[in-house]
């Protein structure tokens, strides 16, 4: 059972890291390998695959700016500049503690919670992933320099998000004469477009910018202690880890979002309050620590509405609920009573899992992240290349997937040279269809109301999500407001 | 400097075009059903990894290798509800009975209707085998004081109610046009897009009832829902106790029905050949204990009686969307 | 200045090519959110310019990159991405893994060099092409010459 779970974490690692392969995709592809297995064994190593497969989605993120999931967009916020100053492996051994942090949180939640935490799946309506979307916008003050250039960029990626068939009423949109493109842009081809074209041109104008990297990360491993250092660094700020792990289970609970957007929020959130702000973006080890311990968090809380509803919280667990169905095991509380044992041990399996990932990924993690830093520039540049190209198209199996890839790639460097920036319109893409579908369903399902927009303003969860709005509105302007005057103190201290 | 190696590169580039041949597509050619199948299928799904054209096509797989007795690979092409996978069918497919699709109604009924262009025409997707549906089910909350179709069509007459569903252009969507046809009331259909986010709506009291399939309803009526009516001719096995709309007083006849196509020059041997493999895979106790374990109910419509069936589904669904101003100008 | 007046006029620009493609069914309720992002796409755009004008920032910074290697960057990726669908995944990506190698080395190609390059090419390329095909069943475009 635990060469199983091994068997699973590794493969599901492997199938994360790749860019375009999804652990939806990676799940329906083991399917046909359940069939022949006894329920617990083929849950088992679905659970292990799932949970690796969120983890691996990091170390490209790292390494070379490509999120191999959409979990682990912010991943690359801090991640990567981390890879460019040589802490690459600080990164790798960070985002390994966090992934195993958040995964046993998001477990321990399911394991205890779960028939609890299923009401907060039902209170949660149209108007709430409405403001919910919203609220994920208010992030663009804390990632973009200019607010106005981080607005315009944010709506550059909800446009994006537009193109194709609208969420509600069916109708086809933007298609601009182009029969695939009713498919919309898919949110994996826009993130590496957006992301890692950028980096693979970055290596092609100027690859001697790498070298100085590739030194200091040399130096670092000849001195040692990195692994010992950063355990510590790590476990030292504990609420960080915790914050953002109940942040990934909450957000993975919810069926409308999902790793996507619970690692966005934990980064933010890690941003907001965190005394170190702002050295997010330029390579804070918070900053990868706070999205990963998240998304790992999502894979225990997606399975509570799965395993006390029926309803599977993020699409991986639409393939675990039909193995479900496939042995005769229906969702509900039955599976927690009369099917007790086997749930338990698929749980059990996920636990192990997020443990299994610390020796894995120590190892494997290390091993790929020594061969991408050491590997000469005029091979790793084309080698990542291969990798988007492969991972866009994979993504639907259709050749436009790459070309929408790298045309959004080469906007993407010329939006970031006139200050537009990528993360900004990225976000805009991940939350366009949920404030959209938000707002068309909570229009239509309010339709006995004579103003039916006023149900955005009456429902009381509403109004707890507007608040963190508000919040999460004013607090960047007071933190900007308040580093301003630190930065004054210091300015007079350092004058004589 | 610069440019001239870039210029070698170029010219390497385009003496590889030449020599390949801009093709990449697999080697076309009529092969008649006498040689066919003799290499590898494609089977493909224009619908996301996961979901239930997914699951039932992976679980179709073995099957049909053994009936075709060719290796069969099952890849998917998602993306505008079915519509670009079928639109490659129809235009950019080799038409050899090498590439098969899933195929799904109401979907290629009403994409082409709706859409300024939908890539492809109904007609262009021609039948292999129909051989699954599920039928649409008509559910209320708990708490709600309906207990019968007739009681909340009743209400719906005086205030206005909220039917949630799976999308927009979905068997969902049409089942609630025909319902309001049928009842003359006015129910505002609010398109969630999936099961997933559709069925909390319904337990979470956003939505007066929900229009959605047999297979969940099973889920939600353990949850405590009421399921008030089935939309198929007949009473369904699993839901024995729930009247049909028909029974009801109500002519509505919806779900959503799975199949496998090919492109529209597909020679009528190779359409045969598949059509038995098809059927053969519907005879497999394995796969039929499967399928009807994630309540999909077992279809057996051959390429002729398909496209008569799609026919007949067609003029019900024209004259639907002709009614409530949904047709594409 | 005229990286406001640049990210502006995108904008604009961006905000009149979606317009021009508007075309909602009457009554539905397709052209919500998107007709109230082009409408903030526009103001921010107009803001952006406005900003630019008046702040009036004229330093010029010294042009950090190398056009021509840029523009050879760029042609170089859409040609990759265009060359795959027309013929195949391992031509085109070990045509392309080369001469991006090439551009990076930033010296005149020699044979050996070349030969090198092009062996590590067909090495990526093809491990990836037999994983992606064969493990994970992507039916990658294949040319029709070489067979994969």
């Amino acid at each position: 059972m635990l060469l199983l779970c091994l068997a699973g974490t590794v493969a599901g690692m492997a199938v994360g890291a790749t860019p375009g392969l999804s652990a939806t995709v990676g799940l329906a592809l083991l399917l046909p390998i359940t069939f022949t297995l006894d329920p617990t064994t083929g849950l088992v190593l679905m659970g292990a695959f799932y949970m690796g497969a969120i983890y691996g989605g990091a170390f490209t993120a790292i390494l070379v700016n490509a999120p191999g999931t959409p979990s682990s967009i912010a991943t690359t916020f801090d991640g990567f500049p981390m890879t460019q100053q040589g802490r690459s492996e600080v990164a790798i051994i960070g985002i390994t503690v966090a992934s195993v942090v958040g995964g046993l949180v998001g477990v321990l939640g399911l394991a205890t919670l779960a028939p609890l935490l299923a009401n907060v799946v039902l209170a949660f309506g149209p108007q709430e992933y409405f403001w919910m979307g919203v609220f994920g916008l208010t992030m663009i003050a804390g990632i973009a320099d200019s607010l106005v250039k981080g607005l315009a960029a944010g709506a550059l990626g909800l446009l994006i998000s537009t193109v194709g068939i609208s969420p509600v009423g069916g109708e086809v949109r933007f298609t601009f004469g182009v029969t695939d493109l009713q498919g919309g842009v898919p949110l994996i081809v826009a993130l590496i477009g957006l992301f890692t074209i950028p980096t693979i041109i970055d290596l092609m104008v100027a690859p001697e910018a790498r070298s100085a990297a590739m030194a200091k990360e040399a130096e670092q491993r000849r001195r040692g202690g990195v692994l010992g250092s950063t355990l510590r660094t790590v476990l030292s700020r504990p609420v960080n880890l915790l914050r953002s792990s109940v942040i990934g289970t909450f957000v993975g609970i919810l069926p409308g979002a999902g790793g996507n957007v619970a690692n966005l929020v934990a980064y933010n959130e890690a941003k907001r309050t965190s005394p170190r702000r702002r050295n997010f973006g330029k390579g804070e080890l918070d900053g990868v620590v706070a999205p990963e311990a998240a998304n790992n968090a999502v894979v225990g809380g997606g399975l509570v509405p799965l395993l006390t509803l029926g309803i599977p919280g993020a699409p991986p667990d639409a393939v675990i609920y039909g193995v479900l169905l496939l042995h005769g095991l229906r969702p509900g509380n039955e599976l927690f009573t009369e099917q007790g044992v086997l749930t338990f041990t698929f749980i059990l399996a996920l636990a192990v899992a997020a443990l299994l990932m610390a020796p894995v990924g120590l190892v494997a993690g290390r091993g790929l992240q020594r061969v991408v830093v050491r590997a000469p520039t005029q091979y790793l540049a084309p080698a990542i290349a291969v990798l988007t190209i492969l991972g866009s198209y994979a993504v639907r199996n259709n050749p436009l997937d790459v070309v929408l890839m790298v045309l959004l790639g080469i906007a993407g460097y010329g939006l970031r040279k006139v200050g537009l920036p990528p993360p900004a319109i990225v976000l805009g893409v991940v939350l366009g269809p949920i404030i959209e579908t938000g707002l068309g369903q909570g229009l239509l399902s309010a339709s006995d109301r004579a103003l039916p927009w006023t149900s955005f303003f009456t429902r009381p969860l509403s109004l707890l999500i507007i608040a963190l709005v508000v919040l999460g509105v004013l607090w960047p302007l007071l933190n900007r407001r308040k580093d301003a005057r630190v930065r004054d103190q210091a300015h007079e201290e350092v004058a004589p | 400097m610069l440019s001239r190696r870039f210029r070698g590169g170029a010219a390497l580039s385009a003496a590889a075009l030449a020599l390949t041949g801009c093709a990449t597509q697999t080697d076309t050619g009529s092969a008649g059903a006498q040689e066919y199948p003799t290499k590898q299928v494609q089977y493909v799904i224009p619908f996301d990894p996961g979901g239930e054209s997914d699951v039932t096509a992976r679980l179709q797989q073995q099957a049909l290798e053994k009936a075709l007795g060719e290796s069969v690979v099952v890849s998917n092409r998602p993306g505008g509800g079915g519509a670009v996978g079928w639109s490659a069918l129809a235009n950019s497919t080799a038409p050899d009975g090498y590439t098969v699709m899933g195929a799904n109604l109401p979907h290629i009924l009403l994409q082409p209707m709706a859409r300024d262009d939908a890539g492809y025409q109904t007609e262009e997707i021609k039948w292999v085998y129909i051989f699954e549906s599920t039928p649409n089910a008509f559910l209320v909350a708990k708490d709600s004081p309906y207990d019968t179709l007739q009681e909340f069509v009743k209400a719906a007459k005086k205030e206005k109610m909220s039917v949630g569903g799976s999308s927009s252009f979905s068997a969902n969507h049409m089942g609630t046009l025909a319902l309001n046809r049928e009842a003359g009331i006015d129910l505002t259909y609010v398109p969630f897009s999936g099961t997933a986010t559709a069925s909390p709506a319904l337990l979470g009291g956003q939505v007066d009832a929900l229009m959605s399939y047999n297979t969940e309803a099973l889920e939600l009526q353990d949850q405590g829902a009421k399921v008030l009516a089935v939309a198929s001719p007949e009473r369904l096995p699993e839901l024995p106790d729930v009247p049909t709309f028909r029974e009801a007083g109500f002519d509505v006849v919806e779900g959503a029905w799975r199949g496998a196509a090919v492109p529209p020059d597909t020679p009528q041997p190779i359409i045969d050949e598949l059509a038995a493999a098809f059927e053969q895979v519907n005879k497999n106790p394995q796969v039929r204990q499967r399928m009807q374990k994630l309540g999909f109910h077992i279809e057996d419509m051959g390429p002729a009686e398909a496209a008569e069936f799609t026919q007949r589904r067609q003029v019900d669904a024209r004259r639907l969307l002709q009614q409530f101003g949904l047709m594409d100008k | 200045m005229r990286a406001d007046l640049v990210a502006g006029s995108v904008l604009l620009l961006v905000a009149a090519l979606f317009w021009v493609q508007r075309d909602y069914r009457p009554g539905g309720m397709a052209g919500t959110f998107p007709d109230v992002v082009l409408i903030t796409l526009v103001v921010s755009g107009v803001w952006i310019i406005l900003r630019g004008i008046v702040s009036g920032d004229r330093t010029h910074r010294p042009r950090e990159v190398n056009l021509r290697i840029l523009a050879a960057a760029g042609a170089l990726l859409v040609g990759w991405a265009l060359g795959m669908g027309l013929i195949g995944f391992t031509i085109s990506s070990v045509v392309a893994f080369v001469a991006m190698a090439t551009l990076i080395r930033r010296a005149r190609p020699r044979p050996k060099t070349l030969a090198v390059d092009t062996l590590v090419a067909v090495a990526v390329v093809v491990v990836c092409f037999v994983i992606f095909t064969r493990v994970l069943l992507v039916p990658l475009p294949v040319s029709t010459l070489i067979g994969m």
